[in-house]
């Protein structure tokens, strides 16, 4: 049994940037707090998914996410609609982290390899 | 794929200087080629007093303590393990958080800003008894 959340006593309109495993953990779990939370990706194919199932075809696959998340894009929303946001969450990546990510895998195999070349 | 920089310049236009909404990124690392903080790519594109305002999560479920206290507790088939890979560990941990907030258990993480109250309101935004600020 999930614990029960508090009503926030403020509605806020969120526009979160990115849809990837963080983003739509944040999204449900403003969603789950009543907030009306827009998650924005580039992929049409994503937002079409996303608005009819409330499901993230790439991330948390099992999880049923909040009614109250919509899905928008691939084109960046427009001036009004940003205007119309109290919060901007930016979840996308700045470059290095899938850098980083590909050097640590690198770094291990290698090591992996050489501990298995010295026994 | 469109990064932190190029979202940043073509929404700058589209913000209103007379009432900025709040500010909160998540993303984390260095910019290729400029070495750039987060930081310093928001006062490129949107100005010093957006970067002043803006606010900044940071997990506090350190990989480390991840791997090696909370990664060998439960079990080899456990749900939290499914996309877990060792060689990466970016991947265990953002998988073991995304998984732990969805699922409404006990975690904090906190919130960095110039500005207190900037802070204060992200915290107010997600704070929630299972999810501490």
């Amino acid at each position: 049994m999930y614990p029960q959340h508090t009503i926030p006593t403020h509605i806020h309109k969120v526009l979160i940037f990115g849809a990837g495993n963080f983003a739509s953990c944040l999204a449900d779990h403003l969603g789950d707090s009543e907030h009306e939370v827009y998650l924005w990706s580039r992929k049409l194919s994503f937002v079409k998914h996303f608005n009819l199932h409330h499901r993230n075809p790439d991330y948390l696959k099992e999880h049923s996410f909040s009614h109250n998340i919509q899905a928008v894009g691939p084109d960046l929303p427009d001036k009004e609609f940003i205007r119309g946001m109290e919060v901007l969450l930016f979840a996308i990546p700045t470059q290095a982290v899938r850098y980083v990510s590909r050097w640590v895998w690198l770094v291990s195999t290698l090591n992996v390899t050489l501990q298995r070349n010295t026994h | 794929m469109l990064l932190c920089r190029e979202t940043l310049i073509k929404l700058r236009p589209n913000l209103d200087d007379q009432k900025i909404p709040l500010f909160i990124f998540v993303n984390k690392g260095i910019e290729i080629g400029t070495q750039a903080l987060t930081l310093e790519i928001i006062v490129d594109t949107c100005g010093p007093a957006i970067a002043r305002a803006a606010t900044f999560i940071v997990s506090a479920l350190y990989m480390s303590h991840l791997v090696d206290n909370f990664i060998p507790a439960i079990s080899p088939d456990h749900p939290l393990l499914k996309k877990v890979s060792i060689a990466d560990g970016s991947i265990i941990f953002l998988t073991v958080t995304s998984h732990i907030v969805v699922r409404r258990q006990p975690t904090s993480v906190s919130v960095a800003s110039f500005s207190q109250t900037q802070a204060q309101k992200t915290s107010e935004l997600f704070h929630q008894p299972w999810f501490r600020w």
